[in-house]
């Protein structure tokens, strides 16, 4: 009995102190606002609808609902452009439930989303300016065509500090496949600038940006998510800061990732158990044409 | 008189090279056509229905709710197509379009020219290899079903498609290798890779000893043929005139014995026929056997078809 509370123990502390200090000592200092995925609904019409979370705080454990925050409002762009060739923003309605905040995004055709929420804080005489940001695709099949809300200009966004991602859409993102991550600060690139990473399953990381103003990641396999089904997805927050005085920009990018479709497909093995077998029944055929007993 | 063989050589090769490279003209003939054009070779011009089948988008992978919305009657309309090409040409889209089905007859063209002879099975065996086409077809319903709505792990979905031979053979012919790996993703995947490899060397050896090994298990096949009777299509055999010489299943590459002992029927079109007509095509005697579009003879048997090829092999042979 004594041993087994040792053991318990021993393993308590290692949870919260060496895999604790793995996870949290490299935090963002700053809290962010990000937008989270929910699970999408196939309605009877044939659309589709995405209910996007809008949180607080940090990605994925410390939420805090929208508190605290002024402001708040989500636009998103579909894949259309004005006369000018600019995109179209159109509004999202944000609903609440309790301390949960979400806006639903319903597409009754295939289209690409660009969705960003906005907020603003005061906090000791400096304004934090929020911006969250994500980018998919919803694959809708529907007769009728939803009236959207009004179109609003783009200028109403404040995307001073935006996440760029390249390729932005990807058809199936996942796991294993690089993305170009693109911090822009007044349509200017950040050099040298940290970027942090916040991955459902795996600890912080932090990336610098290169001369250019960009850096690349590569999202690392995750055994959690290759044990669920092929459409099963988690969610990875890129964050970015930029102090400017008495104003700061702090912005933040949704990644939705896939596991890795073929980075766990071993070839040589699949081959190798090929021509085994396909040599196993070549035999066994022979074998059974010259009646040879065994 | 047209060469049926050759046509059906000619239209084989053509319907092999539309359906396989046919994407890369950005030629689309949809999801829902009756045969194996495999929806892995990365420039196929159309689906095989199996797949649709098997999905959430147009097949069974829906939950109860869902299949009485937009979305089952997506599903219906993807079978409604399937329906209409499978009525209009019924089994000759095994015979003559079916991209796998050709290759087949590649392999098999091969073994010939290796002096090899086609393995033979008993009666009883076939018999009891019929009705495994048909657990298949079940099998691919019923899984999506239970992955829409009993909870199963999503990685079972596309259960046909992920041990059929066809998603790891057709892609060769678009340079693609990479189906021939094991998954190890995760257990699940791991195993149904396995699984998958082992049956594919299992066919390809079959394919290779036995004519048209894998349609003997087709779920295509079977499918068409529970609507084989809406079909314009049909085989017809005189039963009168016919003499029992027994030609028509001798060349028969599923060795189907009905047309020969048929004594009643009229219609001679069984479930594993894929109407290749080289039963029509050796038949001795004079429109015994024929081939109709609703009521139209298209191809019958004559004794005049039958002695010219007959004579032209025999002069190929003595100039051997």
């Amino acid at each position: 009995m004594k041993i087994r509370i040792l053991i318990i123990l021993i393993l308590f502390i290692y949870f919260i102190l060496i895999q604790g200090i793995d996870i949290y000592a490299f935090s963002s200092k700053e809290e962010y606002l990000w937008i989270e995925f929910g699970k999408c609904m196939r309605e009877k019409d044939g659309s589709l609808t995405l209910p996007l979370e809008l949180n607080y705080g940090r990605f994925p454990g410390a939420k805090q609902g929208l508190k605290g925050l002024d402001e708040v409002s989500v636009f998103y762009s579909l894949s259309e452009t004005d006369h000018n060739g600019k995109p179209v923003f159109y509004t999202a309605r944000i609903q609440q439930d309790k301390q949960n905040y979400s806006v639903n995004i319903n597409s009754s055709k295939q289209n690409r989303f660009i969705v960003f929420a906005q907020a603003k804080k005061k906090q000791n005489k400096v304004t934090i300016r929020y911006l969250a940001k994500t980018s998919f695709f919803l694959f809708g099949h529907s007769f009728s065509k939803k009236k959207t809300t009004r179109i609003i200009l783009s200028r109403e966004i404040n995307r001073q500090l935006e996440i760029r991602i390249i390729p932005e859409f990807q058809c199936w993102p996942q796991t294993g496949n690089s993305v170009k991550i693109i911090p822009v600060f007044k349509k200017g690139y950040l050099a040298e600038k940290a970027i942090s990473l916040f991955d459902q399953n795996m600890p912080q990381v932090e990336i610098m940006t290169n001369e250019k103003g960009e850096c690349v990641y590569v999202p690392r396999e995750d055994k959690r998510l290759n044990q669920k089904g092929e459409t099963a997805f988690k969610q990875a927050v890129i964050v970015a800061e930029e102090d400017q005085g008495g104003i700061k920009h702090i912005s933040s990018y949704t990644l939705l990732l896939h596991r890795s479709r073929f980075k766990n497909y071993k070839f040589f093995m699949g081959i190798a158990i090929f021509l085994g077998t396909m040599a196993a029944v070549f035999l066994f055929v022979i074998a059974g044409r010259k009646r040879i007993k065994f | 008189m047209t060469k049926v063989y050759k046509l059906r050589f000619l239209v084989q090769s053509m319907s092999f090279a539309v359906l396989t490279y046919g994407g890369r003209l950005g030629l689309r003939l949809g999801h829902c056509l009756p045969c194996f054009t495999c929806p892995y070779v990365g420039s196929c011009s159309g689906h095989c229905y199996l797949m649709a089948l098997q999905r959430s988008q147009w097949g069974f992978q829906i939950s109860f709710a869902e299949a009485i919305s937009v979305w089952g009657l997506r599903a219906l309309g993807m079978f409604a197509g399937f329906f209409l090409l499978t009525i209009i040409f019924s089994k000759a889209w095994c015979g003559w379009i079916c991209p796998f089905g050709t290759l087949q007859d590649w392999i098999t063209f091969l073994r010939k020219k290796l002096g090899i002879r086609e393995s033979q099975f008993s009666w009883t065996l076939r018999d009891r290899l019929k009705p495994i086409k048909y657990i298949l077809l079940i099998f691919l319903i019923v899984i999506p079903i239970l992955i829409g709505n009993a909870g199963l792990h999503s990685d079972f979905g596309l259960p046909f498609c992920q041990i059929c031979p066809a998603k790891k053979l057709m892609p060769i012919f678009a340079g693609n290798f990479r189906y021939f790996a094991v998954d190890i993703s995760n257990p699940i995947t791991a195993f149904m890779s396995i699984v998958s490899l082992i049956l594919t060397a299992f066919f390809f050896v079959g394919m290779f000893f036995k004519d048209r090994f894998f349609c003997l298990f087709c779920p295509l096949l079977a499918l068409i043929s529970l609507f084989e009777k809406f079909g314009f299509l049909g085989l017809e055999k005189k039963v009168d005139a016919c003499t029992g010489c027994g030609n028509c299943q001798r060349v028969c590459p599923l060795n189907i014995r009905e047309v020969h002992l048929e004594k009643k029927k009229k219609n001679v079109l069984t479930q594993d026929c894929i109407l290749c007509l080289r039963c029509v095509e050796s038949c001795p005697q004079a429109k015994v056997l024929s081939l109709k579009f609703f009521k139209n003879t298209i191809f019958s048997s004559s004794k005049d078809y039958i002695s010219k090829r007959f004579i032209k092999k025999k002069r190929e042979n003595l100039c051997n």
